[in-house]
């Protein structure tokens, strides 16, 4: 609630109002060795707790008055100090997530709206990371559902579509590239049976309270599961579409309107005897035609080919599950994006702005990655250095 | 409302996930199941675009869909329908900060499981 979040805000502004009050008078009565008893009795965790305020921003003040009790520094270098940890606090991914986006009155805002929201700290060459915000919309303006007979659901669509990822400052984005379209789409994908009404009251009971982690009740509901899947063989689900949008740096000044078709692919075997089904791999593959009309401030119209253009854009997906780490289950997941330019000028290729490629392999579990290896380039980037994500990182 | 194996709609969906990523969930409990992030639930790779993750989101919000309905019997809510459900779960799986008890309330204010009282 907001009223919350004026409480915590007065909350902070009060102790930093009251500190150097409350400082100043003690400082001028303690000697030194009240100053050591002070510094050996200092307890900042005990104290924040009591207090409703987040445990670290606490800690940055309370450690910032106990240095001006006991004379640690001048006022003016326990200010500065003091400025820079309540940064280096606040102005952390894991920080304004909790207590900015998953405050009471933001998380309200946005919860079952389209716009995610997430700060992130984004990895740069050779420099500093910088603070961004990754943002995505995805809002449905109509979508249908086609009946039908057979094996196959049929659905249809219109979409508004975006994402990107924005930092304070633009020349220091390493992922300058906003995504903005409507999508007009049709999918069709795998119709999973509808079984009767004593497969569903025994699917119930093998999943109440009682049963749910028991072995013989999973098993015998997995059997249930399989005897009505495999008919089916495997998940299918295809899309196909056309896309009309742009794509453009966080300012807007390069951009490029982008017409595209594409198709989407993903396949789940649900049998056993196959290789995939067997090894739980799941592929998944998009490609589209792309016409793209870029203005003067793209990179290739810099380097002196403002011309439009075609490309091909294609992406494919490979997980493939590895068995068991710490107990949990571990999988390998790569991904590969590619942007091909066709029958590009010299200019365009001697500048290296007609294709890009970014590859992405990861070990992940459950709950995050572990460690992740990318290498290449997106379209828009400015900066060759500023690459995203490059190399090896452990997410720890 | 909190991941809660009470909650036929919660107890559902988890053996839904459970079984749709064995043999990787094998001896994973309940409890700990409320915690598997969304996008390890999709199957998301690491690096994929946007309208990757989209897909793969929309995919299984759909596949959710056909197994309540198909294997649980699972009724909308009076003041839901398919397209608000899958909406509503294609949204929730889009997001990677989301955990499966996150979607776990979802499932259960679209959903009417069987007994469930309306």
């Amino acid at each position: 609630m907001l009223s919350q979040l004026m409480f915590r805000l007065n909350f902070i502004l009060k102790l930093l109002l009251f500190f150097p009050v409350f400082i100043s008078t003690v400082n001028a009565q303690v000697n030194e060795v009240q100053k050591d008893v002070i510094k050996s009795i200092a307890m900042p965790d005990e104290y924040c707790k009591k207090l409703k305020i987040e445990l670290t921003v606490c800690k940055v003040i309370y450690e910032a008055g106990l240095k001006k009790i006991i004379g640690d520094g001048s006022n003016e270098e326990i200010r500065v100090q003091l400025e820079e940890n309540l940064k280096a606090v606040i102005l952390q991914p894991d920080y304004l997530n909790k207590n900015l986006l998953e405050s009471a009155f933001v998380a309200s805002k946005i919860e079952g709206s389209p716009l995610t929201l997430e700060f992130a700290q984004l990895d740069r060459k050779d420099a500093d990371n910088v603070l961004g915000l990754k943002y995505s919309l995805d809002y449905s303006i109509k979508k249908g559902y086609i009946d039908s007979s057979g094996d196959w659901d049929k659905r249809w669509g219109f979409k508004l579509l975006s994402s990107g990822t924005i930092t304070q400052n633009s020349e220091e984005n390493p992922r300058n590239f906003i995504d903005l379209k409507v999508t007009a789409f049709g999918s069709i994908s795998t119709e999973i049976p509808t079984q009767g009404e004593a497969f569903f009251a025994r699917a119930m009971i093998l999943t109440n309270a009682v049963n749910i982690n028991k072995q013989a009740a999973i098993d015998e509901l997995d059997a249930m599961f399989e005897n009505a899947l495999s008919p089916l063989g495997g998940y299918q689900w295809y899309t196909f579409g056309v896309d009309l949008g742009l794509e453009a740096d966080q300012e807007f000044k390069a951009k490029q309107n982008k017409i595209s078709g594409f198709v989407y692919g993903q396949y789940e075997s649900w049998t056993k005897s196959s290789f995939i089904g067997a090894m739980g791999i799941v592929p998944s593959i998009r490609i589209g035609v792309d016409s793209i009309d870029p203005n003067k401030e793209t990179p290739r119209a810099l380097a002196g080919d403002n011309s439009s253009y075609y490309r091909i854009s294609g992406e494919a997906s490979l997980w493939v599950p590895l068995g068991r780490f710490n107990d949990q289950p571990l999988v390998l997941t790569f991904n590969y994006r590619t942007y091909d330019e066709l029958s590009p000028s010299d200019i365009t290729k001697n500048a290296k702005f007609d294709n890009y490629r970014l590859r992405t392999y990861a070990l992940r579990g459950p709950y995050g990655l572990y460690v992740s290896y990318s290498s290449g380039q997106l379209p828009m980037n400015f900066q060759s250095e500023q690459l995203i994500e490059l190399g090896l990182k452990l997410h720890l | 409302m909190s991941w809660n194996i009470n909650n036929s709609a919660h107890t559902g969906l988890w053996a839904t996930v459970r079984f749709d990523h064995r043999p990787a969930s094998k001896g994973v409990k309940f409890k700990d199941g409320g915690n598997w992030k969304v996008d390890f639930i999709i199957r998301a790779s690491a690096g994929a675009a946007v309208q990757d993750v989209q897909q793969k989101a929309q995919a299984y919000a759909n596949k959710i869909d056909d197994f309540l309905t198909g294997f649980f019997g699972a009724k909308y809510e009076s003041e839901s329908n398919e397209e608000k459900a899958l909406a509503a779960l294609e949204s929730a799986l889009s997001n990677s900060e989301n955990t499966l008890s996150d979607l776990g309330d979802l499932v259960d204010a679209h959903y009417r499981m069987i007994g469930e009282v309306e």
